[in-house]
């Protein structure tokens, strides 16, 4: 068996994950609240770190007075904290931190999830597999019109367009439960490699 | 000026924004109307079911933030949420809401508030309804499925983004027999929880129930604007294959320009 200790408290941490299977127990309970708190401690670290070096040290150090304003808007989310009538205050920064994220993201998304996806969907119709994408791909888009009017055509769409998801559905089901296993099979291999030893090195 | 390969890119984000401002400004005059979509329906059940049971309700907005392309779904798992609120105001049944991310954090604190202010009921709201987990994403799965473990939940209501976690919820849900009803547009885990939950809201009829639930008109507005801009896809697809098939490829050109 292992001397490491560090081998140790993963396997038997492991083992006490894997005795959630059974029911919740205090094994499983420990070992969570150990990760959460271990992720908490992180996340406070990591928080406080972010506030030394890019907000205290440029401002009292470096006398970079621009970094009062996102400090400024990081004091202001907790504003409703000082009393109700200050909630208004936090919404300044969330719409902020939306406007941003959204700014940074939408070329990206539009490029990549609706323009090479209409590019790669235009096939011509010379073989199975290339009906099956284009007339699979309308039906499916058929199933998302929310607020048309339900025709007999559109509800036939919809529903043929359903069942090509959930064809979908199985297969990429199939194919992530394989990853799953493998990751089974990379955690057996740590337990009997490397703790016990049954799988010789 | 113009970068080869964005163009595109650019004329469709100004299509999408002119069908959805004119989805909105027809939404002033007369509001759209959603289509049924069954996992939202099924929040009323499950309220109730936790009511009857005396057992509370399990709700997570997912493992994602408000600054990425997660957002969305996030926002629209909000407004599901509130909606669960206010049915577990009305009813007087217990409310857990598990967070991953700090900035998510405030906006459900207040989201699950004020739906206990607008059924008239601010002092029965407990702080407490609202927890904060972990970034981290399975020290977030693990306090969630403690959560569902030890309160034996009646209801589970899964809805925003998820990654991996998606089918540890759905399993631990079924384990406590508890009616799951899920949301995500991450289609690598809608299998999981199309296989596992109850009901399931699938991709873009998560952001329709949202709409659907704030009644904002700008909001149904925007999914009726978003509508005609599938349908323009879809009218693409379909001439630009016919097109292809005729050995013409204008179609796929221009969006590649």
């Amino acid at each position: 068996m292992s001397t490491d200790v560090g081998i140790w408290v993963g396997a038997l941490m492991t083992i006490a994950v894997f005795s959630y299977l059974f029911s919740e127990n205090e094994f499983y309970k420990a070992v969570e609240h150990i990760y959460v708190g271990a992720a908490a401690g992180y996340s406070i670290v990591l928080g406080f770190s972010n506030v030394v070096t890019k907000g205290w040290q440029p401002l009292v150090e470096g006398r970079q007075f621009q970094v009062l304003i996102p400090v400024a808007m990081g004091l202001m989310l907790f504003a409703p904290y000082a009393g109700t009538q200050y909630n208004w205050m936090r919404r300044i920064p969330i719409s902020f931190i939306v406007g941003i994220g959204a700014g940074i993201t939408i070329r990206s998304v539009v490029i990549e999830q609706f323009v090479k996806q209409l590019s790669a969907t235009i096939l011509p119709f010379n073989s199975v597999n290339n009906v099956i994408i284009v007339l699979g791909t309308l039906a499916v888009l058929s199933y998302f019109f929310f607020t048309f009017k339900p025709s007999r055509a559109l509800k036939t769409s919809a529903e043929v367009g359903k069942w090509i998801i959930m064809i979908t559905f199985g297969a990429s089901f199939g194919n992530a439960v394989m990853g799953r296993i493998s990751l089974l099979i990379g955690r057996i291999d740590f337990m009997f490699r490397e703790w016990i030893h049954l799988i010789k090195l | 000026m113009l970068v080869a390969g964005r163009v595109a890119g650019l004329v469709s984000l100004l299509t999408i924004f002119i069908t959805m401002m004119l989805g909105i400004r027809r939404a002033h005059t007369s509001l759209p109307t959603i289509r049924r979509i069954a996992g939202l329906e099924a929040i009323e059940e499950a309220v109730g079911r936790a009511t009857e049971m005396g057992k509370p309700i399990f709700c997570t907005p997912g493992w994602s933030d408000i600054t990425t392309s997660t957002a969305a779904p996030t926002f629209a798992a909000l407004d599901i949420i509130y909606y669960a609120a206010r049915l577990a105001a009305r009813y007087d049944t217990e409310m857990i809401v598990a967070i991953a991310y700090p900035n998510v954090y405030p906006l459900t604190e207040q989201v699950v508030r004020q739906a206990y202010v607008m059924e008239g009921k601010a002092d029965r709201y407990n702080p407490g309804t609202v927890v904060f987990t972990s970034p981290e994403q399975y020290a977030y799965t693990a306090a969630c499925l403690g959560i569902i473990q030890r309160e034996k939940v009646a209801a589970t209501i899964l809805v925003g983004h998820f990654a991996s976690e998606a089918i540890n919820f759905a399993e631990a849900s079924a384990a406590v027999n508890a009616i799951s009803i899920s949301g995500t547009e991450s289609t690598y885990q809608l299998p999981f929880f199309t296989a596992a939950c109850d009901y399931t809201m699938i991709g873009e009829e998560l952001m329709a129930a949202g709409a659907y639930i704030s009644e904002d008109p700008m909001r149904l507005g925007a999914i009726r604007g978003q509508d005609y801009a599938k349908l323009l896809a879809f009218l693409w697809i379909l001439t630009g294959a016919i097109c292809s098939t005729a050995g013409f490829n204008w179609f796929e050109a221009i969006l590649n320009f």
